[in-house]
């Protein structure tokens, strides 16, 4: 059972995964620019399912309000931009350690206070409702009217400073989904994931044996804040503008769990294979409502609409999600079966 | 600052706090019975708000009056949807309740801003614009008739668990048995949402002080404000 | 000295009063009893020795140290183990898993082979099914599985919630000859139960506790003969 958890490891399916790896390499050079923006897309649902998972999935501990370090991150890295001219990879430091610390605020208050199972939740999310609406208020940032980064027109790419074409964000983000993957990998391995497994499986029985739960879960949902706020960062120098509403609302919390979800909760490769599923079905449902006159303005609420179908559905009819039967069909051995509880 | 204005004020917030309250009862009937939280209560209450705003559009329906209408499409709502996806949970972990729910919501919100778009709608009531005077106070008339629609209904919620006497163990230990009866109160407590005529909840510090309630309650009174403590 | 000592402990839930006053000793090698009505507070006790509740006032002290307020997780590295009331097993784990996951506290990690083939002879069935996934083991199974795990951490006190619940009258016994198998090999036992003649029986000392508080003690002779006990517990 551990081994299918750790999982991933058969010849088979180490071979298709390095092939797959080896595609997304070289994707770019023989695609066009829509697809590379797909993928990016696709990029950012797995990586953020995946930091979304380590809380979930590993531990057990729901959180619905991953929007409020996702958020954090964004208007870390922006601001530090904007009024100081910083380079995002120095201001994600600073955007970790901020979203560390509010994850590690929640997480003490609900852990100690025992707010459970979906009382917790709630408390993540009313966290993500306060700060979005406090965002809205906090005019240096821009307040409700938004924060923007200047896009002068320039030659080449400035990776220092995230400026430049989507085929500079395309590498950037493939790097950090890998890594990401790897590092969850070598977590799962590790005494930590051991930790995790018990407390997920049964935490009165995982603290009767001796085990620190309060600190484990702590972990889990500082290393899930800090991760999900690099994403932040990141995306806000892609997109170059940020508003409090889409930034914070539930809707973006929805949204970057959604991968993990689709593909498989507390797996490692759900995340992943989820966002390969969701986005090009996402895609293809904007390009079929672009086609409709009338339809334009209403996109962002049709995918939304889609989303929370996504959710329904999954949850209605292949609970452990796609990537565990995905890997029983393929024969590729893997950490389907029950790791996705 | 005289001293009425602020009367008014308490006033004013206690009535629209009692149709919020009876909202929550809903909630909490749902909670008591079924044990879900059922987080797309708010969502159905929106459903019940526009309903209500339709009616009025094309029938000329006053609010007050199509509260047994609205009521009666939302217990069918309520209805199809414990039938359809709700009973289909009882052996799900909790976080996958929550989250289809969570699902559910988005659907409802995202669908009732595509048909009705974002801007703020009201219902032009006649007498919009008319108030009570009690003494010192000046009450709005609409105001106050949602207000005492709300309490009513509270009381033919309480005076319906006491005609049926819900059998005690129902209560508490939830699902069981008695799908029929479980089934009726989810579609209870959907109906009692819709009683607010007016859309007036914009983004605001005011509800993010909510939210900082939610929190407190969250973390220090588990059981809600006025909950006995366990 | 009495190997665990229990002085004055409170434990409330909210307002309401779980332990009131309650003191005890334990001493070392002993098998220690305690009885009571449903709610009467036991598994809060166990709890709170272990601590997993904490005590509003009282002391806990293991050897003569003050572990009052101490963590969970450092209480159970003292040597301090239990096997919780409802057996509380990791479902999809492998029986192997569950036994190693008693093992993660430090003061047993070294020794955990050797512990592991001490509770696969203790319980045969065990090292028979490690590869099956504990929540598809019966209930007698399941609770050696809980048991066996709590071995694995090397407690030298063992605290027992309720280890017969629920299992056939066969497997009952089996639970107690391990107990006292336990005991004669030098660990201390406390036990909750039930089964009050049987515990009483086993018990060197018992204590009987009604609402949270301790309203007899005695040998466990003593408290069999006791007609308050056997009108209460025993229905004679
Ligand atoms: N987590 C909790 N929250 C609130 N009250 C609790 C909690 N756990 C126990 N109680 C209450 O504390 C009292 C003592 O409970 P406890 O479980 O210790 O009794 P017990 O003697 O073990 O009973 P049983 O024989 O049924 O296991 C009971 O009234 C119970 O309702
Ligand atoms: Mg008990």
């Amino acid at each position: 059972m551990l081994n299918l958890w750790l999982g991933g490891a058969n010849p088979r399916g180490r071979a298709l995964l390095a092939g797959m790896l080896a595609v997304l390499a070289a994707a770019p050079f023989f695609v066009d620019s829509y697809i590379v923006s797909v993928l990016i897309l696709v990029f950012y649902f797995a990586y953020l399912g995946q930091a979304w998972n380590i809380m979930m999935g590993f531990a057990g501990q729901l959180s619905l309000g991953h929007a409020l370090y996702f958020g954090l991150g964004a208007y870390t890295g922006a601001a530090l931009y904007v009024k100081f001219g910083l380079s995002p990879w120095l201001s994600m430091p600073v955007a970790i350690v901020i979203a560390m610390a509010v994850g590690a605020a929640i997480g003490a208050l609900g852990f100690r206070f025992r707010i459970g199972g979906v009382y917790f939740a709630l408390l993540t999310i009313a966290f993500a409702e306060f700060t979005r609406i406090l965002f809205d208020h906090f005019t240096w940032v821009g307040g409700s009217s938004g924060l923007f980064l200047p896009v002068a027109s320039r030659q080449g790419n400035d990776l220092w400073m995230l400026r430049g074409a989507p085929i500079m964000f395309y590498y950037v983000w493939l790097v950090l989904t890998v890594g990401l993957l790897i590092l969850c990998r070598a977590l799962l391995a590790s005494r930590l994931g051991y930790y995790w497994l018990a407390i997920r499986e049964d935490e009165p029985a995982a603290q009767a044996l001796g085990i620190d739960t309060f600190r484990y879960k702590m972990i889990a949902v500082m290393l899930s804040a800090g991760l999900t706020a690099v994403a932040g960062v990141l995306n806000a120098f892609y997109f170059n503008v940020l508003f409090p509403e889409p930034t914070f609302s539930i809707n973006r919390s929805i949204e970057l769990i959604l991968g993990a979800i689709i593909g498989g909760v507390g797996t490692l490769m759900g995340p992943i294979i989820g966002a390969f599923i969701l986005t090009p079905l996402g895609e293809s449902l904007t390009l079929i409502i672009e086609q409709i006159p009338t339809g334009v303005q209403k996109l962002d609420g049709l995918k939304q609409v889609f989303y929370g179908l996504c959710v329904v559905l999954i949850v209605l009819f292949q609970r452990a999600g796609v990537w565990p039967w995905l890997a029983r069909k393929l024969r590729l051995g893997a950490d389907g079966g029950k790791g996705g509880a | 600052m005289p001293f009425e204005l602020y009367l008014n004020q308490i006033v004013s917030g206690l009535l629209t706090g009692l149709v919020y309250g009876l909202s929550a009862l809903g909630l909490s009937v749902i909670f008591g019975v079924v044990k879900i939280v059922n987080f797309a209560h708010g969502e159905m209450m929106v459903i019940g708000m526009y309903l209500a705003l339709l009616l009025f559009r094309f029938a000329g329906l006053d609010p007050l009056l199509s509260i047994p209408i609205v009521a009666l499409i939302l217990f069918g709502l309520g209805y199809a949807l414990q039938a359809t996806v709700i009973n289909r949970l009882i052996e799900v972990p909790d976080y996958m309740q929550f989250l289809l729910l969570a699902g559910i919501a988005i659907i409802i919100v995202s669908l009732s801003l595509i048909v009705f778009g974002p801007d703020a709608q009201n219902v032009q009531l006649s007498y919009a614009y008319d108030s009570v005077q009690i003494g010192l106070l000046i009450i709005d008339k609409a105001r106050l008739l949602a207000g005492a629609a709300a309490v009513g209904v509270a009381a033919a919620l309480f005076l319906f668990f006491e005609v049926f006497q819900p059998r005690d163990d129902l209560a508490v230990d939830s699902v069981g048995p008695d799908q029929m009866r479980v089934r009726f109160d989810v579609a209870l407590g959907d109906t009692w949402g819709l009683l607010d005529d007016r859309l007036l909840l914009q983004p605001s510090l005011k509800s993010m002080f909510s939210f900082g309630l939610l929190i407190l309650v969250l973390i220090f009174r588990p059981q809600g404000l006025l909950g006995k403590r366990t | 000295m009495s190997l665990l000592a229990v002085d004055a402990l409170d434990l409330f839930y909210g307002d309401a009063q779980a332990l009131d006053g309650v003191s005890l000793a334990v001493d070392e090698g002993a098998v220690v009893a305690i009885v009571g009505a449903n709610g009467a507070g036991k598994s809060s006790l166990i709890r709170a020795i272990a601590g997993i509740e904490p005590a509003a006032r009282g002391r806990v002290a293991f050897k003569g140290q003050d572990i009052t307020g101490w963590p969970s997780h450092r209480v159970c590295n003292l040597g301090i183990g239990q096997v919780a009331e409802g057996r509380q097993i990791f479902p999809t784990l492998s029986v192997r898993e569950n036994l190693e996951m008693g093992a993660v506290i430090s003061r047993a990690r070294a020794g955990a082979a050797a512990t592991m083939r001490r509770v696969f002879e203790i319980f045969p069935r065990l090292a028979e099914r490690q590869r099956q996934a504990a929540g598809t083991l019966s209930g007698g199974e399941q609770q050696m599985v809980a048991i066996g795990r709590c071995l694995m951490g090397r407690p030298e006190l063992i605290m027992f919630d309720e280890p017969s619940l629920g299992l056939a009258p066969t497997v009952v016994q089996e639970v107690f000859r391990v107990i006292r198998r336990l005991n004669d090999e030098g660990i201390t036992i406390i036990l909750v139960e039930q089964n009050v003649a049987v515990s009483l029986k086993l018990a060197d000392r018992a204590y009987v506790l009604e609402n949270g508080r301790i309203v007899l003690a005695g040998t466990g002779e003593e408290l069999l003969n006791d007609d308050r006990v056997r009108q209460a517990y025993l229905g004679l």
